[in-house]
């Protein structure tokens, strides 16, 4: 089975796009979003317009992407409410 | 002083929201009910401009889009001076009361209908035109003090916001197709466009009372200057909008409206580009003024003061 580090990257949606551009820039083919909601360090996100609303962008990627990835984000991390983290995971198919 | 009784479906909202009500209106539908807004408000805007002569907008236009910049730039000045606030919550509050609303419109309209003051549709062209100037002055204001200055602006990324962000490529393309349909091809679209126009309102005014009684709730927050100038900056904008309505001779109702749009403060495209443009502006701040303070007061107290003063001034 294939291993690969699995990178979340929970933020404010309006960050999608630029994100995207991030991760398109180091050369990641593949990736999903899905629009969410929750509460965190800038308070409750309630999903009820674009405003509030959060997204979680999930992108499998190898260890040194996966720290490409986190020095590329760094820069929203000051003014915009940005969550990384990073797990193991086995591909099935 | 007339009140439209739509404003109490706002009214409901926030009483929802504040009793914690499980009423939640689905994001989707939110987006389809303002897709449709602006439509609906372009192509009305668009059938009219169709009977009219085009050349007679560019002196407005131009007085318009010149003296509309006297409020963002005051607010900054007083938020900045006055409120002593940091550059960037001053320039991003400033821009949010230099743009306008849609929906704050849409009811100064709906209140002249219920009053039987005619207004002209056309006005809906100074809408179009006053929504993104004032962003992009307050984008200007907010790296004045910078390193790299104005010249550090993505201006690539914010004239592709400007043109093709949804709100005026919705208002502009209504207004488009709207003039190119003319009364005759816009018969058959208003049963949807027009008929149902003010059951959107109505909807949409109940989702904006459910997202803005967060904000309502959270106006301790903002501090008393800012709740004070939320709501002193709408009436000192709607008398400025009233005097270049006097300087361009309009109507009663145009004067209203015009003095409506002054007085507006946006909350869906101002908050999106600011947050882009303008990260290190604190967004709690400039919505809870323009959401949770300005637009109820506009709802409530605004749009009957203006129009009983142009009432009284124009006549």
């Amino acid at each position: 089975m294939k291993r690969f580090k699995l990178v979340t990257i929970i933020c404010e949606a309006v960050l999608e796009d630029m994100i995207v551009k991030e991760l398109d820039r180091l050369g990641i083919v593949g990736y999903t979003v899905s629009e969410c909601r929750g509460r965190g360090t800038h308070g409750v996100r309630t999903g009820n317009w674009r405003l509030s609303t959060n997204v979680r962008i999930e992108v499998m990627v190898d260890e040194a992407t996966s720290v490409a990835v986190r020095d590329a984000l760094m820069r929203f991390d000051d003014d915009y409410g940005l969550l990384m983290f990073r797990s193991e995971v086995e591909v099935l198919n | 002083m007339a009140f439209d009784p739509i404003v109490l479906f706002f009214l409901l909202g926030v009483i929802a929201g504040l009793a914690k009500s499980d009423l939640k209106i689905p994001a989707v539908v939110y987006e389809a009910l303002s897709i449709y807004l602006l439509l609906a408000i372009g192509l009305k805007g668009g059938v009219e401009l169709s009977k009219y002569p085009l050349a007679e907008l560019v002196i407005p236009s131009v007085t318009i889009l010149t003296t509309v910049m006297a409020i963002p730039v005051s607010a900054y000045l007083i938020l900045r001076y006055g409120g002593k606030m940091n550059p960037y919550d001053a320039a991003s509050i400033a821009a949010h009361y230099g743009s306008v609303s849609v929906v704050t419109y849409s009811v100064a309209t709906a209140s002249l209908a219920e009053q039987q003051v005619a207004y002209d549709d056309v006005m809906v062209v100074y809408l179009a035109l006053l929504e993104m100037p004032a962003i992009l002055l307050g984008v200007m204001l907010a790296r004045i003090g910078e390193a790299g200055g104005v010249r550090a602006i993505r201006w690539g990324t914010l004239t592709h916001e400007v043109f093709f962000g949804k709100s005026i490529l919705l208002l502009l393309g209504g207004l488009a197709i709207g003039l190119v349909a003319g009364e005759k091809g816009y018969a058959s679209l208003a049963p949807v466009f027009k008929e149902g126009f003010k059951g959107a309102l109505a909807f949409f005014l109940l989702e904006m009372g459910l997202v803005a009684s967060i904000r309502i709730a959270a106006f301790r927050t903002y501090g008393p200057f800012l709740v004070v100038f939320a709501m002193a900056m709408p009436v000192a904008a709607a008398v400025w909008g009233m005097v270049v309505a006097r300087w361009l001779d309009f109507s009663v109702g145009n004067t209203v409206l015009l003095a409506t749009l002054f007085a507006s403060a946006s909350y869906i495209a101002a908050p999106a580009a600011m947050r882009i443009a303008v990260p290190k502006a604190n967004p709690a701040l400039s919505i809870g003024a323009s959401l949770g303070v300005t637009f109820p007061f506009n709802l409530f107290v605004g749009i009957p003061f203006y129009s009983w003063l142009a009432q009284q001034w124009v006549r």
